[in-house]
């Protein structure tokens, strides 16, 4: 009888176990861990396609250095000719942006784009979403074929480009396959689509991001990585005098 | 004097108190409908003015977009687009050398940007012209300087208003926390413009030559916070150089995910498709990472300004009534050549800001409207009332053999008396209200009454034109009105006409 009644009880706390909501709260630490190198760190060359009605695609390739651990990076744009050399740096909490042409120096933000495409400074950052965001409502769905969990994020940081953000994370592993970015009364920004991966030192980078402008129709953006290194970068390369000796 | 006038005289003095009531409320509406008119007379007119003389000129030529385009660049939703390059300008400037009927003319490049003091300092918003100093200044007289000088041709640097320097200040004083902390502008100093265009963020440091106001009152045209920049400065600042973006090879998967119109989620999102694909990390070379731009002459030559490049080429006529012919017929000649340029007027010059003053302008005049159709109601009113009062005169009179066509004709000359009376002594009365309101100078406390009284005070110009109306217009109300109780009381059986209360 006492071994029904301990069976009785196992099984209930285990339904009732499986029953209970995931805790989504590691789901997003799991995301920004998946992305970020904070090992070692981290360079590639990102080919940004941009596309706008009625107008020419605009293309600009840069090379992306980070230091996640730091909190670092630079972003120097290496086509076209007449943008080559103009950079992104991320020191401490400052971003700037270098024109080669002037030699100068200007402040910039995370919510900044890369100049005219739909792609922003904080895109090329390390991920922070466990740190920047919070969880305010959860579903499930599928994306495509994947089963996957829709968490809906709220910002608890300023330091962030958008105040609320949806999620695409599929169930059967950690992996962000889509991202809606919303306004403060929420209104949809932008769509960005990941279908596909690349694994480098067990870090999982998007290696095609397809962006989709909600404010503008018609208006897309796609980012590509290529030629990723886990490789040390020198420190020189995160500081303002690089950036103006490259031009040299 | 025909014994009708005389019966028609003696009826309003005998009726002394009732001709009273009806001519004031003529006078009133007289009153109502000359001030009213001569404001918005004045308004329109100073708001023209300010315009055309600031800085629209009578006539402003540019490129073509499917978007509305003012010199304030291109009112697209949602995005910041081009403006277009005033194609053929040359040809265009040539033909128009050969007009008679221009007073004068320069061109522009227009930007956005934002100002400020060194590395981190300031930042306010402005709109740039980038202009041809010397025709600029002849066709826009209105420019005062308040300290430095004009831009002279050929020289790098920028004139800001007064206003965008106190922006400056105030900005900086509030970054850094210190209200109390001194900062100064002066000419001389190097003002650093951040460029804010479609090719991005460019920056450049020129030198302000020059604070200045506009002489002519130029609240709510947007005045405040332009910025003058020499013309060569604002093109590099815009990404109008003669290099283009050039032939970036691509490979077949940098563009894929762009191919399809519509994407099809089930396809980018299943196994087959989606996947995570290890690779090896590359290697990075120091000696690389100094070399990384490789060769930079190219870029170089890509960034040298065009300096042929304009957006808008601006015109005075000699005769402002002129443009709504010499529009057209430049236009006409535009299609003709196959250039793809259109001009247009200083309301599509003014774009957004001329839209704003229009929206007060039409309030302004509904509520005038409504003003005086309650005048016309009470006028009408009046004299129906008055008239329907007399029916057993009327009928009298129809019983002591006065034809129909008589007692028409009384009551008309009654009423055009009156009409013609009261009115004059309301406009009158006009003239001394406006007299009065140009010495008291009702001072305009904010923006929007700085826009509707077309200045810093309450000074309306008597509209001549509007006199004429409004004594047209009360003396058809009065025929109008006397018509309908007329015919009624005429129609009554004279016996009945008289018994009448």
């Amino acid at each position: 009888m006492k071994r029904t009644v301990f069976i009785v009880l196992l099984s209930l706390v285990i339904i009732t176990l499986s029953w209970s909501d995931p805790d989504f709260s590691i789901i997003l630490a799991d995301l920004d861990n998946l992305g970020n190198f904070d090992d070692t760190d981290y360079s590639a060359v990102y080919t940004i396609v941009s596309e706008k009605p009625g107008e020419d695609q605009s293309i600009i390739q840069a090379r992306l250095f980070r230091r996640d651990n730091k909190e670092q990076f630079v972003l120097l744009i290496l086509k076209p000719e007449v943008q080559k050399g103009q950079g992104y740096l991320q020191v401490e909490d400052s971003i700037w942006f270098y024109d080669p042409e002037s030699r100068k120096f200007e402040r910039s933000t995370l919510r900044e784009n890369i100049q005219g495409s739909d792609a922003q400074n904080e895109d090329f950052n390390r991920n922070s979403l466990s740190e920047d965001y919070e969880i305010v409502n959860w579903s499930e769905g599928t994306l495509g074929s994947f089963p996957v969990y829709i968490l809906e994020l709220e910002a608890i940081s300023r330091d962030v480009a958008y105040e609320k953000v949806k999620i695409w994370v599929r169930k059967d592993r950690n992996i962000l396959l889509k991202q809606e970015d919303y306004s403060v009364n929420g209104r949809l920004l932008r769509t960005s689509l990941i279908p596909n991966y690349l694994s480098v030192g067990g870090k999982y980078i998007p290696s095609r991001i397809l962006i989709i402008d909600a404010l503008n129709e018609g208006e897309r953006t796609q980012i590509t990585v290529s030629e990723p290194s886990i490789a040390i970068i020198p420190d020189y390369v995160f500081s303002k005098a690089y950036l103006e000796r490259v031009n040299n | 004097m025909p014994v009708i006038l005389k019966i028609a005289f003696r009826n309003l003095f005998q009726h002394k108190g009732r001709s009273l009531i009806i001519g004031i409320m003529i006078a009133i509406g007289v009153i109502v409908l000359i001030i009213g008119n001569s404001m918005m007379d004045t308004a329109r007119e100073g708001i023209e003015r300010a315009f055309i003389n600031n800085y629209t000129g009578h006539v402003f030529i540019h490129g073509i977009d499917e978007d509305p385009i003012s010199l304030f660049g291109v009112q697209s939703a949602g995005e910041m687009k081009d403006i277009p390059i005033v194609p053929d300008y040359q040809k265009i400037k040539n033909y128009l050398s050969e007009k008679r009927e221009i007073q004068g003319l320069t061109s522009q490049v227009t930007g956005y940007g934002l100002l400020g003091l060194g590395e981190e300092e300031g930042r306010v918003i402005t709109m740039l012209f980038g202009i041809e100093p010397e025709s600029y200044q002849k066709l826009f007289e209105n420019i005062e300087i308040t300290e430095g000088r004009y831009l002279a041709p050929g020289e790098e640097g920028i004139m800001l208003s007064t206003d965008r320097v106190e922006e400056i200040i105030n900005t900086i004083q509030t970054e850094t926390g210190e209200e109390e902390t001194e900062v100064t502008i002066h000419a001389g100093d190097m003002i650093r413009i951040t460029g804010m265009g479609n090719r991005g963020i460019k920056i450049r440091e020129v030198p302000l030559i020059g604070t200045y106001t506009f002489s002519m009152e130029s609240e709510g045209v947007g005045a405040d916070i332009l910025s003058f920049v020499d013309v060569q400065t604002l093109r590099a600042l815009s990404g109008m150089t003669i290099g283009s973006h050039g032939e970036i090879p691509l490979e077949e998967r940098m563009t894929s995910l762009l191919e399809t119109d519509s994407i099809d989620l089930d396809s980018l999102f299943n196994d087959q498709s989606f996947g995570v694909e290890s690779v090896e990390s590359a290697a990075l070379e120091d000696d690389n990472l100094d070399s990384i731009l490789g060769d930079t002459s190219i870029r170089e030559q890509a960034l040298q300004v065009d300096s042929g490049a304009w957006n808008f080429i601006l015109l005075k006529l000699k005769n402002a009534s002129a443009a709504d012919r010499f529009i057209p017929d430049l236009n006409g000649w535009f299609e003709e050549q196959g250039i793809n340029a259109r001009a247009d007027g200083w309301e599509a010059a003014a774009g957004p800001f001329a839209t704003s003053a229009d929206i007060i302008r039409v309030v302004f005049n509904v509520a005038i409207l409504i003003v005086g159709i309650v005048a016309i109601i009470i006028m009408m009113n009046t004299l129906v009332i008055s008239i329907i009062e007399r029916t057993s005169e009327i009928g009298t009179m129809r019983a002591l053999g006065a034809q129909k066509t008589f007692v028409w004709k009384m009551f008309f000359l009654e009423i055009l008396t009156i009409t013609l009376t009261f009115g004059i002594i309301g406009i009158l009365l006009s003239l001394l209200i406006i007299w009065i309101l140009n010495i008291i100078a009702i001072p305009a406390t904010n923006t929007f009454l700085r826009i509707l009284f077309a200045g810093p005070a309450l000074q309306p110009d008597l509209s001549i034109v509007s006199v004429f109306w409004s004594v047209i217009v009360v003396t058809v109300i009065g025929v109008i009105a006397h018509i309908y109780p007329v015919t009624l009381a005429l129609h009554i059986q004279p016996i009945k006409a008289i018994q009448v209360e």
